[in-house]
């Protein structure tokens, strides 16, 4: 042979692969055209911290204007946008992509992939949620005003709004979109990109609840984007189908909404059990307490979550066998929630424990949650609902399991992972002071709630009878000081970020996982090829 | 994922590929389970008239069959780079060979930077008559020195 001799059999460039082979790309395209998986987890996480700012804003106006009874700062029209829009950045803007993020930092890492399955598609799954959002502020800017019919946009209220309702409903489908393909790439790469010997019960416990949480994601997206098709349909199209005036039924949309709804509740919650569950095991230097129970525990209640929905529309009458049903189902979500609590304490019980910022976060997460947790079990029987239904008891229950809750989890899960990301320890003793500040402020916030709620305050309204005027006065200080020490997280982020005391690899000393045996900072492809997962090996 | 054969003590054949923790049929499945999931609620919906959930359902079954299919394809392809006296020969490819390249031996030159940035793979290739190929790039840093390492053994041995 003089020369080479080159057969191409197929058009494919046989250099071609899906991620970058030399690491990053220089200046800010890095951000727009990167495929690998721990930059665009980092580029969700700090657009779900930048939305939280937004959403935290959006919470003071709120609560600034509860501050007295009678219309202070906004108009009521407003307010009711603030109220709305609140709920969709939060839930949809700052928790779901803040744990999206997370599952593409870590799972590849956790279960010794290269990166997810589908780079491109993760790619794309990022860059259409800030459009989504742009498209969903841009409505404030309009003549006819932001949504003010409620997160839930129950009809015909919502069918009310100005011509900007088309442009929430083309950024809830683009936001639907984003969470079914990165649900998508999250099983695909759960599935077919374990190392040999990681069987499904060597998982660590974050992946085994994402792995649950895509396939809630999965099950109940379509739902919701045909639900708020219908409402387009009926607004421009001139159907029925909750119109009653066309033979439509309205109540329809709310079993249709809260069936992908509660669910939702837990795609916001499992993957917290799931970070809680790492961290508790590391500073307790314990092995998690009842692993495989925690597993199941996790499909019990994504199982549970689809055959509970109706408990949001007790007060909308329904026969008695229903609300027997759908009350009797929901106390049931209690029996494997309580196994995780059981198994988080039983874990810490007897551990070595230690209580840097992390541990904090994850214990007050254990705490809070079950205070949100019991609340929803007293909203669960029937009688008793129909006398709490859209007060502020409400309003206190949600707020406990998603702030201290969902969000706590979030804030573990920074201070835990952040020196693998960066290679540089945070200022744990400015970690510490984040932590307690937020903790007494969450509370001041809403714990209040309650009592209000108790006594008949009604949710969604800017103004209020008198005798509430001291509790949502403290509750507004509670927000305002929550909301501030946030600026803390930022500060300590960044200055984890721009440097300071180098991280070893395996960071803390209880840890265990594939993710703890690589370098800090994780270097830019983890494991191209599949790590050796030997019987004994500790993956989680 | 790194597989060595040797043939006779005359031929070795190192074959690169990502791992791949199910099988297509096992996919199937998969697919199939989430399909009955995504259409079943779908159908339920339907029967109370809210039949607008169908299409919805049914373009999510696609986007998640060609997602699947894509990952398997995706992991299936193999480099499978040939060894012995006279030549090395590199075939990419699924099943059977896409590209092929035939180096003489003699005339190839196989070349590594691993470079200091942890950031950074590095290059292994091999080179002859002025055209290089590149090799192992589903491969780590790690498992780039290990392949440089299985080359450099066998060529040596030939030598």
């Amino acid at each position: 042979m003089s020369s080479n001799d080159v057969t191409h059999h197929a058009p494919d460039d046989h250099a071609h692969h899906d991620h970058d082979e030399h690491g990053p790309a220089p200046g800010l395209m890095r951000w727009v055209t990167t495929t690998n998986h721990k930059d665009i987890g980092t580029l969700y996480l700090w657009f779900s911290l930048i939305m939280f700012f937004i959403g935290g804003a959006m919470a003071l106006v709120i609560r600034a204007e509860l501050f007295q009874p009678g219309i202070q700062i906004v108009d009521p029209m407003f307010f009711n946008s603030m109220t709305t829009l609140h709920a969709i950045v939060m839930i949809f803007g700052v928790v779901m992509p803040a744990f999206v993020g997370l599952a593409n930092w870590m799972i590849p890492m956790m279960i010794g992939a290269p990166d997810m399955a589908l780079p491109r598609l993760n790619n794309w799954s990022f860059w259409i949620m800030p459009f989504a959002f742009l498209i969903m502020l841009s409505t404030l800017f309009m003549d006819s005003g932001g949504p003010a019919g409620g997160w839930t946009l129950y009809p015909p209220l919502v069918l009310q709004m100005g011509d900007s309702f088309a442009f929430v409903i083309f950024a809830i489908h683009f936001m639907g979109i984003s969470s079914v393909m990165g649900s998508i790439n999250i099983v695909a790469t759960i599935f077919n990109m374990r190392p040999p010997g990681m069987t499904f019960m060597k998982m660590p416990m974050f992946v085994w609840t994402w792995l649950i949480t895509a396939y809630l994601l999965i099950a109940t997206i379509p739902v919701f984007a045909g639900a708020v098709t219908m409402l387009l349909t009926d607004r421009y199209f001139g159907t029925s189908f909750f119109s009653a005036a066309g033979g439509g039924d309205p109540v329809m949309f709310q079993h249709i909404f809260w069936f992908f709804g509660h669910p939702e509740v837990y795609i916001l919650i499992l993957p917290a059990f799931g970070i809680v569950s790492s961290i508790i095991p590391t500073f307790a230097r314990k092995e998690l307490f009842g692993y495989d129970s925690m597993v199941y525990a996790t499909a019990s209640i994504a199982f549970l979550s689809f055959i509970v929905w109706a408990h949001h529309m007790f007060t909308t009458g329904m026969p008695l066998a229903g609300e027997l049903f759908f009350m009797f189902s929901t106390m049931m979500i209690s029996v494997p929630t309580g196994v995780k609590v059981f198994n988080w304490v039983a874990t810490m019980w007897r551990g070595a424990m230690t209580f840097e910022t992390p541990m904090l976060f994850a214990i007050g997460f254990v705490i809070m949650f079950t205070v949100g947790g019991l609340s929803g079990l007293m909203l669960a029987i029937t009688p008793a609902d129909i006398q709490y239904h859209d007060t502020y008891f409400v309003v206190a229950h949600f707020h406990y399991v998603l702030v201290p809750g969902a969000i706590y989890s979030l804030m573990a899960a920074t201070y835990y992972w952040l020196p693998k990301w960066t290679g540089n320890m945070y200022d744990e003793k400015l970690g510490k002071m984040h932590f307690w500040i937020s903790t007494i402020f969450v509370n001041v916030l809403f714990f209040p709630m309650h009592f209000v709620g108790l006594a008949g305050m009604p949710r969604r309204i800017p103004d209020y009878s008198l005798q509430f005027a001291d509790w949502n006065m403290i509750a507004t200080i509670g927000a305002f000081g929550f909301g501030f020490s946030q600026l803390m997280f930022v500060y300590i982020i960044v200055k984890c970020v721009r440097g300071g005391e180098k991280a070893t690899g395996e960071v803390w000393e209880g840890a265990r996982g594939l993710e703890w045996t690589v370098p800090s900072p994780a270097p830019y492809h983890t494991f191209e090829t599949a790590p050796v997962i030997e019987p004994s090996t500790v993956t989680r | 994922m790194i597989e060595v054969q040797e043939e006779n003590g005359k031929t070795t054949r190192l074959i690169v590929k990502a791992n791949q923790s199910m099988s297509w049929r096992a996919n199937l499945y998969l697919a199939a389970s989430l399909g009955v999931i995504c259409m079943g609620v779908a159908i339920a919906m339907a029967t109370f008239g809210l039949w607008m959930v169908i299409p919805f359902a049914g373009a999510e079954i696609i986007l998640i069959v060609v997602c699947l299919y894509l990952t398997l394809k995706r992991l299936s392809r193999k480099e499978v780079i040939t060894l012995n006296n006279e030549a090395i020969r590199l075939e990419w490819g699924y099943n059977q060979p896409d590209v092929t390249v035939n180096l003489p031996r003699r005339f190839s030159r196989l070349s590594y930077s691993c470079p200091e940035n942890i950031f950074e793979v590095g290059d292994l290739s091999v080179s002859a008559h002025g055209k290089r190929y590149a090799l192992g790039s589903s491969l780590n840093r790690e498992e780039k020195k290990e392949l440089y390492t299985e080359l450099q053994n066998a060529l040596g041995d030939r030598a």
